[in-house]
């Protein structure tokens, strides 16, 4: 296991180099100065603030040549240094680490959901292969990845907050500091991160289920005359989460992808709304900080997936 | 034996006449899934509406008459007009263009890209493919929407960056997939007799052991015109993809967005479509994968 561990944390490091580098190299796309887009100033003012635009050249080292500028940026970004919002003029590291907070709570929800949703529907779709449940269940599971979660977001603020006013249409408040509202602001959010997730992990319990339940070790513990329901649930189960829990490690990514809709819709101030309108202020710093937050979360999650799966399943470890 | 001496070309000709044989099978086979032709039939119905909406569409799709806005979906306007008057029906036409062109020119893209990389990286394993994947790896480290919303804020919003950010997004996807068939099929027999009859490696790529990757990356294709669709609709809601007036799906969606609680089918009209677009393009893929290879049916 160790030796594993080692192998994997080594290999970990070229991606995680190649990780910031793609994040540092933005600025190298950015057309006209990026001086003047790391400053907000327009090409106009960057000529008449000349010196200051230079003074900051140098500062930020983007007169240096390339492999120097990402040392510096890299060092800048490991002490948690990526300059000011262009937007506000505070850090960007305070701008991002309370929305992070939110955007946690959320998704964290909308994984439970998914799995609470995906676990049950799997499972009944490969106990009851090709019955009309399970043909209702997948035809549900493929409509649902069809469907663009920002419309589903709108259909439903439609019919909970407008039609029938059960639901606030947007906003958010900490569960933990008003359990009633913070609760009823989350679910439509919630309910949308979650059910794209439950379409992919239903498909995916599924077919691993129809393929543990076609093995001898159950078929054994059927003859031994366990109950059904502790054949499918502890020994079925158990050996099917594998597949589904490289899924699940690979949602994290996809559900900080999906918050940048569903949070600008429902208006929720974590990391995917202030992308979103960072974009539109064109407020660089912040965008690059993010999108490096989100990459750094999305491989540090698969390479988690991978320890996971390495502790639950011997066999990957002596591969 | 002195038949198996025969001209080299003998089995080369006969794998041709397979190949294309396969191109008759493949629709019949496809089609006899019952939902393939629905799926289909949609998708033509909405690629004819963007190839020909300057002759289908009733009105132009930037005319704005301020006396008919936010009207019901009447004879006149069949789906009705949004906030500033404009013909509803019209610019579902024109945004069919947009975002049927952007995903169309999005996957090719991709193949353009991911394809020869993922053929390198199979075939010449080693350095190569290390490097390549190892590159490939870091790009899926971003979520595809946060890759192609970062590459968009980055090179500004247009059309062009639009169709590019989607397509570089979906670069990867088929590269691996790409190399894992190149790994396979490179193995084979028939690939070995090539090499024995001193054919080279450009040659073995591209005659023996790309067309026996195809069938994996039309199904690929045929997904991903689903997803690029939904990217680009995506973005364009976010307000970061195609900008006014060009009339796109998503753009249209975020416009109505704002009229929700007055005139609510304009919300649900270019959510309909973008869902029945994006759903055929899946069904199909997974009718193409079964007619491809059967044995995957079911799961």
């Amino acid at each position: 296991m160790f030796a594993y561990l080692v192998r994997r944390l080594l290999q970990f490091i070229p991606v995680l180099i190649g990780v910031t580098f793609l994040v540092f190299s933005l600025t190298l796309l950015l057309p006209g100065d990026p001086v003047a887009s790391l400053l907000g100033l327009s090409e106009g003012q960057a000529q008449v603030d000349a010196e200051m635009v230079q003074r900051y050249r140098h500062e930020l080292g983007l007169d240096q040549p390339v492999p120097v500028q990402y040392g510096m940026w890299l060092g800048r970004a490991v002490r948690g240094d990526f300059g000011d919002s262009i937007k506000t003029r505070r850090p960007v590291a305070d701008e991002i680490l309370p929305r992070l907070k939110v955007t946690a709570q959320v998704s964290v929800a909308a994984l439970i959901v998914s799995l609470l949703i995906a676990l049950p529907a799997g499972v009944a779709g490969a106990v009851w292969r090709n019955s009309w449940l399970d043909r209702l269940i997948t035809m549900l599971a493929v409509a649902a990845v069809a469907v663009p979660s920002f419309w589903l977001a709108i259909m439903m603020i439609l019919l909970f907050a407008v039609q029938w006013q059960v639901l606030p249409p947007s906003g958010f408040v900490s569960p933990f500091d008003d359990p009633v509202r913070g609760l009823k602001l989350m679910v439509m959010p919630v309910l949308i991160l979650g059910w794209e997730g439950a379409a992919v992990l239903t498909r995916q319990t599924r077919s691993a289920m129809l393929e543990v339940l076609s093995q001898d070790y159950v078929r054994t513990a059927r003859a031994k005359g366990l109950a059904g329901r502790r054949v499918i649930w502890v020994h079925a189960l158990k050996n099917a989460m594998l597949p589904i829990i490289t899924i699940l490690g690979l949602r994290i990514g996809l559900l900080l992808g999906g918050s940048a809709i569903v949070e600008t819709i429902f208006t929720i101030p974590g990391i995917g709304r202030l992308l979103v309108s960072s974009i539109s202020t064109r407020d660089f710093p912040v965008i690059q900080a993010l999108v490096l937050v989100i990459g750094l979360s999305t491989v540090v999650a698969s390479l988690l997936t991978d320890i996971a799966y390495a502790l639950l399943d011997p066999r990957i470890r002596y591969r | 034996m002195i038949s198996q001496q025969a001209t080299p070309a003998e089995p080369l000709r006969s794998t041709r006449r397979r190949t294309s044989a396969r191109w008759v099978v493949l629709p019949v086979r496809v089609l006899r899934s019952p939902m393939a032709l629905p799926c289909v039939v949609i998708i033509v119905i909405f690629a004819v509406c963007a190839v020909l909406a300057s002759v289908l569409a009733p009105y132009s799709p930037r005319e704005q008459r301020s006396a008919e806005a936010l009207e019901s979906p009447s004879v006149k306007h069949p789906l009705g007009t949004d906030n500033l008057g404009r013909d509803m029906l019209s610019r579902m036409m024109y945004g069919a263009r947009v975002s049927l062109g952007i995903g169309f020119g999005a996957v090719v893209l991709g193949l353009a890209v991911g394809v020869p990389l993922g053929l390198i990286a199979g075939y010449q394993r080693g350095f190569t493919d290390e490097v390549i994947m190892r590159l490939m790896e870091i790009q899926i480290a971003f979520p595809g929407l946060i890759f192609a919303l970062a590459l968009v804020s980055t090179l500004g919003p247009s059309v062009r960056n639009l169709l590019i950010a989607i397509g570089i997004a979906g670069v990867p996807g088929v590269a691996r997939l790409v190399r894992a068939q190149v790994l396979s099929v490179r193995e084979r027999d028939y690939v070995l007799a090539a090499r024995a009859l001193g054919a080279g490696s450009a040659r073995i790529l591209l005659r023996h052991i790309w067309p026996n990757c195809t069938a994996p990356v039309i199904v690929a294709a045929t997904l991903s015109m689903g997803y690029a669709v939904l990217a680009e609709a995506s973005l364009s809601f976010l307000g970061v993809g195609v900008r006014p007036p060009t009339p796109t799906w998503g753009s249209m969606l975020q416009f109505s967005f704002g009229y929700l609680s007055i005139a609510p089918y304009l919300s649900i009209v270019p959510g309909v479509a973008i869902f029945l677009l994006v759903l055929s393009f899946n069904l199909l893929g997974d009718a193409l994968r079964d007619a491809l290879d059967p044995s995957l049916r079911g799961r």
